[in-house]
């Protein structure tokens, strides 16, 4: 038997850079022990690990089942507009329903801590370009067939395919995927990635592992294999299928987790207001999202989790009025966020200073200035600028509280002379197109020169960076183009302490706040309600529905 | 009467056609690209492309509407776009639950409303015929998602807590706890429906009351309760019986919002949902079923109304 301290010592001799620097951070007391585990979670060293640094035990980050088992859930969750199929998921409600017969290699946590799940560790090596999972064994497909890494290869190999809807998170990221042994995967990156372990986790929903005979459906009059059966490796299998109807799901006896502690889930397709209504009336016990109105509605019953979720609105730097950042700068001054933050989301939102980077990462800096509502500067920079009386077209699409925001910055910039007018899309019209890169009609959402949009939970803020703000980016609505912000990413993304992320996070902030290519109001937080007999439930950002721990009073 | 009715399914088959011709032609110019829709936001143009090209959106209009139509008639409404499904797996379902809604309203309508029809007849230009009046033309013109939003801010949980706000799915559920949760959406359609047909009641018992044989039998020194029961509401009610017929297509038609304010996955929901994910094969299925029960109940109205009404069916014969 070996002592703590020499158990430390010998990890640390096979530890690769990015271990050592974060037992080093938290040895010069730079981190918190929240962070610790955080940090740790994704670098794939262990909890008993962490507790050896910590000289404390540290609390696993799995929920321990409580109450009762057995029992019926109700769940109520938004319509499945789009493919059920992981690969072709990019609609809320489809992604729900899928994620609960499948899963991923890994799930980050409310606290962004990743949790096994596929994988049972992942450690990086060569300055964190290449990444080795270790997948779990003894996993079963819910049709029995035994889980491997030529499953976990073959799902990613797919998701990098033209098919796939997971090319912004893996298209130019990953470069290689490849087994080296039955139970291990490896993932060669195209460059140093001190964050890759989320982009495996559900904030990249469309990697549920799938068996390495999974096709995508090419014949249109048949569903597709997952759509029908849902063959994944999930804590809960598919009965039934009924379409706009709903699904049944009951609880999988050979879980390689142990059998739910609820034997069935019972999903029903409502909307936003008779999911508020069916949880107050009692009809359903679990509201997969909920809007402000629908949380109000609710009361208590609402379940807030705070998430980086927010609205982008992009001015196309390359043209007029938006090439001269002094026009940029105004409309982002003009823009009273406390009142729009409260106004669309009360409590449940909180301000943001033109970055994408939430005050609830570790890594941001939040002694940066908060850019606060000026009007008379704002005026003095359009005069500057010479674009009084601008005229302007500001274009959203209907969903959410999108076209009421817009209807609110309309209003601020008025304050400062500026004529806008809003021009709402449908969803089908916003997106019919391709984005940055790619051949073909530009989608309108990045076709327009002044937009919203909006960008989903994400554990980390790569996409928000990489595809929205970075030269080139798939998403660069703005066109924003700035090499050295660029290179701050890419320091930010190979980062191998939290120190280092600090830094990079804080000249990014200050970069983004001198040169606004982009105004970001708010974030706000992902509402889901439960009522009381539902024991353990913590909401998802994502809204993947987590029924681990859960159970029924 | 044979020849009447054979004459109204020929105008109604012409009817369904053209109705399916133009919810075709009208489904094509709905905004959004269904490859696009189904394939999402990353998907290349040359995935979308193939998308399209597979559902034959290159080929002529009128070549696409030949080959929907020939495998519609033979009782194919295709696949769904979204995840391949068969659409009559959707579509059977969600007609049997709104055929459940619309029987429901009737049942709540139809002997409220025509007793109240008959009474304000009976006491015309009195406080209480202005009062059924008023009230009845008020809720005609309430649209129904609004009355059901109001139901379920009085009745639902958020007040009363009489009844659920919401109906949600309801196969296999007992009898009771279906009229339960289809109580308010039910109602909501019945007080829409309740002032039409109170007056057309009104209208047709006033006429009954004022027609010589209801005269001559209170001449004769019938009772007014037998004058009543025999001779004017069985009279009067002819109107009514035909109008009641005709709304049971409306029904189906307009059970839209009030299926969605109330989470009911019936033939509305479907329509509404098919509609905006661009979803044609549903929608058109959807569409030509609904246009296919107003037809038949149009029919059953005018049918019934040329049986009870001689001169109709003369004229037709003529």
């Amino acid at each position: 038997m070996r002592y703590p301290r020499e158990e430390l010592d010998a990890y640390r001799k096979s530890a690769g850079e990015l271990e050592n620097e974060l037992i080093d951070e938290y040895k010069d007391g730079h981190l918190t022990r929240q962070e610790l585990l955080r940090r740790g979670s994704v670098l794939g060293i262990s909890v008993p690990l962490l507790s050896l640094v910590a000289g404390v035990p540290l609390a696993a980050a799995a929920p321990q089942t409580t109450g009762r088992r057995g029992g019926t859930l109700r769940i109520g969750s938004p319509a499945t507009d789009g493919s059920l199929e992981p690969p072709l998921l990019q609609s809320l409600g489809a992604l729900a329903v899928s994620h609960m017969a499948g899963e991923q290699l890994v799930f980050a946590d409310k606290n962004s801590r990743l949790v096994p799940r596929i994988a049972t560790s992942w450690k990086s090596s060569n300055r964190a370009k290449t990444w080795t999972f270790q997948i779990r064994k003894n996993v079963k497909f819910h049709d029995g067939t035994p889980l491997t890494a030529a499953d976990v290869v073959a799902t990613f190999k797919r998701l990098l395919t033209k098919d796939s809807q997971a090319q912004s998170s893996y298209k130019g990221v990953i470069s290689r995927v490849r087994q080296t042994g039955s139970h291990t995967v490896v993932f060669d990156l195209a460059a140093s990635n001190g964050f890759f372990p989320y982009a495996t986790s559900q904030q990249t929903y469309q990697a549920i592992i799938l068996p390495r005979s999974y096709k995508l459906p090419t014949d249109l009059s048949k569903p597709g294999d997952w759509t029908s059966k849902m063959n994944g490796t999930g804590p809960w299998r598919l009965k039934e299928n009924r379409g706009a109807a709903g699904y049944s799901f009951e609880a999988n006896p050979t879980y390689w987790g142990g059998r739910p502690a609820i034997d069935a889930v019972e999903w029903q397709i409502l909307d936003d207001q008779a999911r508020a209504t069916g949880l107050q009336s009692g009809q359903i016990d679990l509201a997969v999202q909920l809007t402000y109105q629908g949380a109000q509605q609710v009361g208590e019953k609402a379940i807030a989790l705070r998430t980086p979720t927010h609205r982008l609105v992009h001015m196309n730097t390359k043209k007029e009025p938006f090439n001269d950042v002094r026009v940029r700068q105004a409309f982002a001054l003009a823009l009273n966020r406390p009142q729009i933050a409260q106004g669309l989301w009360g409590r449940f939102a909180e301000v943001g200073n033109d970055s994408p980077l939430w005050p609830g990462y570790a890594f941001t800096d939040k002694s940066v200035p908060q850019r606060k509502q000026d009007l008379a500067k704002a005026r003095a920079l359009l005069k500057a600028a010479n674009a009084e009386n601008l005229s302007v077209t500001l274009n959203c699409y209907r969903a959410f509280e999108m076209p009421d925001y817009a209807q609110r910055i309309t209003q601020a910039l008025k304050q400062i002379g500026v004529n806008a007018t809003v021009k709402v899309f449908t969803s089908g019209q916003y997106f019919d197109g391709v984005s940055f890169g790619a051949a073909g009609k530009l989608a309108p959402w990045l076709g327009v020169d002044f937009g919203i949009v909006d960008y989903g939970a994400r554990a980390t803020p790569l996409t928000y960076l990489n595809a929205a703000l970075k030269s080139g980016g798939v998403w660069n609505a703005s066109r924003y183009t700035n090499r050295r912000f660029d290179r701050m990413i890419e320091n930010f993304e190979a980062a191998p302490s939290l120190a280092t992320q600090k830094r990079f996070a804080r000249q990014m902030q200050l970069e983004l706040l001198k040169d606004t290519p982009a105004i970001y109001a708010y974030f706000y937080s992902y509402i889901a309600g439960t009522s009381a007999k539902v024991k353990g439930y913590v909401p998802d950002g994502i809204s993947v529905v987590n029924l681990r721990g859960v159970t029924l009073s | 009467m044979a020849r009447y009715t054979l004459n109204r399914i020929a105008l109604g088959l012409i009817s369904l056609l053209l109705l399916s011709m133009i919810v075709y032609a009208a489904a094509q110019v709905l905004p959004g690209n269904p490859g696009r829709l189904v394939l999402g936001r990353e998907a290349t143009p040359e995935a979308v492309e193939q998308f399209n090209d597979r559902l034959g959106f290159n080929r002529p209009l009128p070549v696409r509407y030949g080959d929907w139509l020939s495998d519609a008639v033979r009782g194919d409404f295709g696949a769904n776009y979204t995840d391949g499904r068969a659409v009559t797996d959707d579509l059977v379902p969600a007609l049997q639950r709104s055929a459940l809604l619309v029987f429901y309203a009737f049942v709540l309508c139809v002997p409220l409303s025509i007793l109240a029809g008959v009474i304000a007849a009976v006491r015309r230009g009195k406080p209480l015929d202005r009062t059924i009046t008023v009230a009845g033309l008020s809720l005609a013109v309430i649209p129904d998602f609004v009355l059901g939003a109001i139901l379920v801010a009085l009745f639902g949980p958020a007040f009363l807590n009489w009844f659920p706000g919401i109906a949600g799915v309801l196969d296999g559920f007992p009898l009771l706890t279906k009229l339960d949760s289809l109580f308010l959406p039910a109602l909501a359609l019945a007080l829409v429906l309740f002032g039409y047909i109170a007056r057309i009641t009104r209208a047709g018992t006033i006429e009954a009351l004022a027609a010589d044989y209801t005269r001559t039998a209170t001449l004769k020194g019938l009772p007014r309760r037998r004058v009543l029961l025999t001779h004017v509401v069985r009279n009067g009610l002819l109107p009514t019986v035909a109008v009641v017929a005709t709304q049971i297509g409306y029904l189906f038609g307009g059970v839209v919002a009030i299926e969605k304010l109330f989470g009911y996955p019936g033939v509305g929901l479907l329509t509404l949902t098919a509609a905006q994910l661009k979803n044609f094969p549903a929608l058109l299925a959807a569409v030509l079923v609904i246009g296919i029960l107003y037809f038949v109940a149009t029919l059953l109205g005018d049918l019934l109304t040329a049986a009870l009404n001689p001169r109709i069916r003369l004229g037709a014969e003529r």
